[in-house]
């Protein structure tokens, strides 16, 4: 056998066993009536379980919530990762250091980063809202009308550092010339970042929209820590709701059906990604 | 004359300014929950405090009497067999999509495979685990994050291995190796940042993990992210020592990922960003 | 220190073929020059010498070895690449020695062998070093020491001074071939740089899309080059190109009318060559060797020091010539001169095939 499929075997066999065949197993949990409290009653249904998730409210409700997380989410990650990459490349005292303390919070366990902010923005004892009614302002972070934009804001404290180290590393990868010759033409610095900074670096943003907006939709773990979806359903995201079904529900035929719905839209993002990476000037296809 | 400095240093101040606040911003959480660990247990709930006589009781208590350096070894063993695996697995495959034709579609396999969203892969394995006997087993937390950590670290190295000139290997092969010795020798020792890189982004991914590891176990090989969930639960809340879990979890993670953080930017950017 | 052959060697990618049958003898301790223009098929047939690419068909053979097959690591050549591919986690004596190790020579053996390369390259005080601690021409110096230690069959050569500096290169020029006299190995050196191939090769191989144009000695190359291709490619300033017709016992050009035959019909076109070393002053030209005398508007000159380049017009013909010093004072711009060809320094070429043409003058009246 030739050398590049020996070197590949181990890995084509382990992703087989652990991901080809699991993804096989949930399409076929997917069109059967399967749950963990009846596993030896199990019915074929078909298309059944797709059809009933695509007319249930709670699965509509739960795409339309992970739907404005994201896009609340990445958005706000995007122009604060530009602006603070931006910030930092025009720092003269100790830019490594800040640069260190402003990519940290990427790497911390979102459980951890969850719990943190549900203890600092809680309404009895958090020290957020303490100093907040000391200006008058009194709101409940978790209540109805705010809880998913909370959890938007804890999801942009943690992962914009991914936006600012994406940045960052497209700024650097910039050639010089073209903003030296925009310096001697006199050319303002707006000028200058919306006609030369913003369009080279069109295909870093492209790549970290799509891949962070790849990583929000799974958002799980701040929904698990603060709200588990409450109050009412206001906050349950796709993955927290298939997580209930299946694993509070025990209903996996109907979560394995909707998993394969995420499935569908993660990889048209990743299509996108794809192209997005392909497409860099320069490079070789 | 003196204008133009002037308004030089004051925008100069302006940056400086506003990059403080967002490093207050991000250290402010970590220094309040440092705080809470140290604050006696009468004081916790009272947030305006900030001068206390520090007590080491919450430290005491969560190191001493307490699953969580238990959980601590299990989230090491995880994750260190996991990244082991992952690299020993990963980087033939990642040198052979880099180096061959036709890495096309097998780039775009790992692309998707590192991005699959773990609930459709949880269902099955959850079941099969429960047959084979491995639910609460480190082994089969193992497992799980390898469908994570396996993937982005494969993606990682083949970015790395693609900054590898050719003519490395070429030389190698007519010095007189093999095309596998050459990889062994001559490519591996090159791409070893790009391998420590991967490797510490592959322990944290496993390290932080809570989906897989929440419904995979249970009492003996709960995981630290596991343990940590639960210090809130609707049956009550320990706040001194949650801050004291989350800061064992975090300091660690936090100091390895100073070193790794230039290797990153060539791993995430998987080619899109030439550093 | 053995040759080399490569009989009808094929080599496509796809549905584009990039060497169209190539037929190369090289001698024992010779040193040769593939040349051309980018994309014409010279580090391929380098590669494919080299083992690193397999031929779509043909033979390659080193010594009296048919090593169409083998691997490179079974030829026993050496290679120096132009990014010079030094291992960057090895010191530059492990560098050098890598091959001996990967052959299994005993380690006071590589000890001696690299000792005695970094001496004569004049590295020796580097052999504790990191390649990223070295200059480009360091690195040179240590990716050809490498070489030198194998003492393989074959010196391979891929556009090794290209990266360098225009006075590294030169000077790097000089090193290899006091290098090659000193171990009369045999080099094949690829370059797209004429000069390079002109003053270091004994032989060259001018190749042009997938085919060898001419092979000869650098003089042979120069003074009768046998297509427009090679006519064109070697020489700096480039050949004088002038279209023309052949008519009855002559040939017609837009500079004047040459009494001379060409081996071709009445009614053909050509292209008309010149040197811009071959214009001439007529006083300094025998008569008998005067093929045309041309009077020529002077439109400047760049003085390149010893040299000039003086840019002529004549009619609507644009012609560049090169001259020494002495001469330079007869040229002033804007004025007009006179100057000759020699029949001996004329070359004519087929437009069609880009064949040369033999000519023959007639008597002189």
């Amino acid at each position: 056998m030739h050398l590049r499929f020996r070197l590949i075997l181990p890995l084509a066999a382990v992703l087989a066993a652990i991901m080809v065949y699991p993804l096989a197993f949930s399409g076929w949990i997917s069109v059967h009536d399967y749950r963990l409290d009846r596993i030896d009653d199990v019915a074929f249904e078909g298309i059944g379980n797709y059809a009933f998730i695509l007319t249930n409210p709670p699965f509509w409700n739960a795409l339309t919530n992970t739907v404005v997380f994201v896009f609340g989410a990445v958005s706000i990650e995007l122009a604060l990762g530009l602006g603070l990459a931006l910030l930092l490349r025009r720092m003269v005292h100790l830019p490594n250091t800040a640069r260190a303390i402003l990519l940290a919070p990427m790497f911390i366990t979102p459980i951890a980063v969850g719990l943190m902010f549900r203890f600092l923005l809680n309404s009895e004892f958090g020290v957020i809202p303490h100093y907040l009614a000391a200006l008058g302002i009194e709101v409940d972070w978790f209540g109805p009308d705010l809880a998913l934009f909370s959890l938007i804001l804890i999801d942009v404290w943690q992962w914009t550092p991914f936006m600012v180290l994406m940045f960052l590393a497209g700024l650097e990868a910039l050639p010089k010339a073209p903003f030296e010759a925009a310096r001697v033409d006199g050319a303002s610095s707006w000028l200058t970042f919306r006609h030369l900074t913003l369009p080279m670096l069109r295909s870093v943003i492209l790549v970290a929209l799509i891949i962070r907006a790849l990583d929000a939709f799974k958002v799980f773990e701040y929904v698990y820590a603060i709200t588990r979806g409450g109050p009412g359903d206001s906050t349950e995201t796709i993955l927290f709701y298939i997580y209930k079904t299946g694993f509070r529900f025990f209903r996996l035929g109907e979560a394995a059906s909707m998993a394969f719905v995420l499935v569908a839209v993660v990889l048209v993002l990743v299509i996108a990604l794809y192209v997005a990476m392909r497409r860099r000037p320069g490079q070789a296809p | 004359m003196t204008g133009r400095p002037l308004r030089y240093r004051a925008s100069q101040f302006a940056v400086e300014l506003t990059v403080a606040v967002a490093i207050a911003i991000v250290l402010f959480p970590f220094v309040f929950i440092l705080a809470t660990s140290l604050k006696p247990p009468h004081q916790v709930a009272e947030p305006g405090v900030w001068w206390f006589e520090a007590s080491f009781a919450n430290w005491a208590a969560v190191l001493l009497h307490s699953d969580v350096p238990a959980n601590i070894l299990n989230s090491l063993i995880v994750s260190l067999a996991t990244v082991a695996i992952a690299l020993l697995v990963g980087c033939p495959a990642a040198y052979s999509f880099s180096r061959f034709k036709a890495g096309g579609p097998a780039r775009f396999t790992i692309l998707s495979a590192s991005m699959m969203p773990p609930v459709i892969l949880i269902l099955p394995l959850f079941l099969v685990f429960y047959h084979l006997g491995l639910l609460d087993t480190l082994a089969g937390v193992v497992v799980a994050h390898l469908t994570l950590v396996m993937p982005v670290v494969t993606w990682f190295l083949i970015g790395f291995f693609d900054d590898v000139p050719r003519e490395l290997e070429e030389q190698a092969m007519i010095d007189g190796c093999t095309q596998f010795q050459a990889f062994v020798r001559v490519i591996l020792p090159t791409v070893r940042p790009g391998l420590a890189g991967a490797g510490v982004f592959g322990f944290v991914l496993s390290w932080n993990d809570l989906f897989y590891a929440l419904i995979l176990t249970g009492g003996e090989s709960r995981t630290l992210p596991v343990a940590i969930a639960g210090f809130w639960t609707f049956r009550g809340i320990d706040m001194g020592k949650m801050a004291v879990a989350i800061l064992l979890a975090v300091v660690p993670v936090l100091i390895v990922s100073f070193f790794i953080q230039k290797h990153l930017i060539r791993g995430l950017g998987g080619g899109a960003i030439k550093s | 220190m053995s040759g080399a052959r490569l009989k009808t060697l094929h080599k496509s990618f796809g549905h584009q073929e990039i060497l169209k049958g190539i037929d190369l003898t090289i001698e024992p301790g010779s040193f040769t020059v593939l040349l051309g223009p980018s994309g014409c098929g010279k580090s391929t047939t380098l590669r494919i010498l080299a083992g690193l690419e397999t031929q779509t068909s043909g033979e390659v053979w080193i010594g009296h070895r048919d090593v169409s097959a083998l691997e490179p690591r079974e030829r026993d050549v050496a290679m120096v690449f132009q990014n010079y591919a030094l291992y960057p986690n090895m010191t530059i004596a492990r560098n050098m020695g890598f091959g001996l190790k990967a052959r299994k020579t005993p380690a006071a053996e590589i000890r001696t062998r690299v000792t005695e390369a970094a001496r004569m390259l004049g590295i020796t005080e580097l052999l504790g070093r990191y390649p990223r601690q070295l200059s480009g021409g360091q690195q040179q110096r240590v990716a050809i020491g490498r070489a030198i230690v194998r003492q393989p069959n074959l010196f391979l050569f891929d556009e090794p001074l290209s990266n360098l500096d225009a006075k590294l290169r030169v000077e790097m020029r000089t090193e290899l071939l006091r290098l090659h006299r000193d171990l009369a190995a045999t080099t094949i050196y690829v370059t797209h740089d004429q000069e390079e191939a002109m003053t270091m090769a004994d032989r060259i191989v001018v190749m042009n899309a997938g085919q060898i144009e001419q092979i000869g000695r650098p003089d042979e190359i120069y003074f009768a080059p046998v297509s427009l291709m090679v006519a064109g490619f070697v020489g700096s300033p480039a050949m004088n190109l002038i279209d023309g017709r052949i008519s009855t016992g002559a040939v017609e050009t837009a500079i004047g009318r040459l009494e001379a035959k060409a081996d071709a019909p009445a009614g053909c076109g050509i292209v008309l060559g010149i040197r811009p070393d071959d214009l001439f002053f007529p006083d300094s030209l025998e008569a008998v060797d005067q093929a045309l005398v041309l009077d020529c508007h002077v439109e400047f000159i760049e003085l390149l020091g010893a040299r000039g380049i003086v840019t002529l017009r004549n009619g609507d013909t644009r012609l560049r010539g090169v001259f020494e010093e002495r001469y330079l004072g007869r040229f002033a711009e804007g004025e007009q001169v006179r100057l000759a060809l020699s029949r001996h320094r004329l070359h004519v070429f087929d437009r069609s095939s880009g064949r040369r043409l033999a000519l023959a003058h007639a008597a002189p009246a």
